[in-house]
């Protein structure tokens, strides 16, 4: 009590509040100091797993399971709005240099945003193509244990293919209808090679026959339709890099 | 020039050229990667293959397709040994006649019109085909004993009701062409290996032939020339294809040529 005597209160209490706007000046330094690395840390780590993605697209075996974890690599890498600065702090970009952070944060965060898109784009087509191909494996399956004359059992395996066919919800657009429309053409001449088989008529089986072989053929021509159709979902992958 | 001005410039252009080499270097490796990539994922596209894997059904015929071509093969055998033990050929060395046709084109054709005409005389003066019925084709402009047409396809089915757009056909006096055919033969055709030139002898020997009074022949034996008068165009049935007349066929209701 003396020593405060001694002091005084009016000194005392000017010395705590020196020393508490020291103290708050310097974590607000600190604070300030932590949120601009951590920009520059997350900056670094959006370019990075850009670079991580595409290392793995040259080494990895490509799967839909293998874009969905590409997809997280690059979702890790920029949760949302990963460049936004508390205002206490965002008022420093007119110090210079600052600004240049903010736009690189902002920039390496779009550019993640547009390659996973991108990626995106080729995982719903292959995720497509798998559906695609799972219902034509089944149908060759199935064609392959089906007697050589037995024309209805392969109508009803073309009819389940198609149905097969049309679940499919990846994103193979005008794949998925030319292989629909090929199918169609296969059950149309199969159904013609049916009723000709039922009716006993030679001239009339010899024409569905050739033109089941026709349609058969076609069905092959989409392979042309869905190269082009990925090579352009790569292309527009590779254009993002 | 000081020495240290051109020190300055040999410096400037060996800078320049050094920067240049590593800006191509830098553009030829990212291009690469791109390659790489591009390929790679090429290779993990799945629907090409799996839709190379759908093959059609064999070309087996059923039980009844065989039990008729059977009864015919025989019918036709009895019919030609009537014939022979008739004694009815008539030899062909003493035949001499001229028959003569129109040639014209319906619709929109993509061959052309004279080297249809002039591949046509050739086939049917050609002495492996219906010449062998000792008789001269000759191209007339009008007034002919038959007319050749070489037609599109999409107008075959106005000539008759029995004519269909995809194969050629004959309906009275009229021989028609499918330009289709004519200029792409057919599926069974070119996969059996069949070339255009033998696909066209054969369609014109196929149609003239029924002018001359034929009607459809089928395969006698699998591994044989097929008949001309078989339907070539659509099915082998396991005969080669053949595109002039077998020597049992060298005969004609239509000129009574027997």
């Amino acid at each position: 009590m003396k020593l405060l005597a001694r002091i005084g209160t009016k000194r005392l209490v000017i010395g705590l509040v020196v020393f508490a706007v020291l103290v708050l000046a310097g974590a607000y330094a600190a604070w300030s100091i932590a949120s601009w690395r951590a920009l520059e840390e997350r900056t670094a780590s959006a370019k990075q797993a850009s670079e991580d993605v595409l290392a793995k697209l040259r080494t990895e075996v490509l799967t839909v399971e293998t874009f969905d974890g590409l997809h997280r690599m690059m979702t890790d890498a920029s949760p949302g709005d990963t460049c936004e600065l508390s205002a206490l702090v965002a008022w420093q970009k007119v110090v210079p240099g600052r600004q240049a952070v903010l736009d690189g944060c902002d920039q390496a965060q779009a550019l993640v945003k547009r390659r996973d898109a991108a990626l995106q784009q080729v995982r719903q087509y292959v995720a497509g193509e798998a559906e695609l191909v799972a219902s034509l494996k089944t149908a060759t399956d199935k064609l392959a244990a089906t007697e050589p004359t037995n024309y209805e059992a392969m109508l009803q395996v073309w009819r389940q293919a198609k149905a097969d066919s049309a679940k499919e919800e990846g994103d193979t657009g005008k794949v998925k209808a030319a292989v629909t429309e090929k199918i169609d053409a296969i059950i149309a001449a199969l159904d013609e090679l049916n009723k000709a088989n039922a009716a006993k008529d030679r001239k009339a089986f010899d024409v569905a026959q050739e033109k089941v072989k026709q349609a058969y053929a076609a069905l092959a021509t989409v392979q042309e339709t869905a190269t082009a159709a990925y090579a352009e979902k790569i292309d527009a992958l590779l254009e993002a890099y | 020039m000081k020495l240290t001005q051109k020190i300055i410039i040999y410096s400037g252009v060996i800078i320049a050229f050094g920067l240049m080499s590593v800006a191509t270097a830098v553009a030829e490796a990212a291009k690469n990667t791109h390659s790489d990539i591009s390929a790679r994922m090429a290779q993990a596209q799945q629907l090409p293959a799996a839709l190379k894997s759908v093959v059609p059904p064999a070309d087996d015929k059923p039980q009844w397709y065989k039990d008729q071509v059977a009864a015919e093969q025989q019918a036709q055998a009895m019919a030609a040994a009537e014939r022979q033990a008739a004694h009815t050929i008539t030899p062909r060395a003493g035949v001499s006649r001229v028959v003569t046709y129109t040639v014209s084109s319906k619709g929109y054709i993509g061959s052309s019109l004279s080297e249809f005409a002039a591949q046509v005389n050739q086939t049917l003066n050609d002495q492996r085909g219906w010449a062998r019925l000792g008789v001269t084709f000759r191209q007339v402009s009008s007034g002919g004993d038959f007319d050749l047409i070489l037609s599109e396809a999409a107008l075959l089915p106005t000539f008759s009701s029995g004519c269909d757009r995809d194969w050629s056909c004959r309906a009275g006096r009229s021989v028609i062409i499918n330009d289709d055919r004519w200029r792409g033969a057919t599926s069974a055709w070119n996969s059996a290996g069949g070339g255009i030139r033998d696909y066209r002898h054969m369609v014109v020997n196929h149609e003239v032939g029924h002018w001359l009074g034929h009607d459809h022949e089928y395969c006698g034996a699998a591994g044989a020339a097929a008949p001309v008068m078989q339907q070539q165009s659509m099915s082998l049935q396991g005969c080669q294809f053949n595109p002039w007349p077998l020597g049992s066929e060298v005969w004609s209701s239509a000129l009574g040529i027997r």
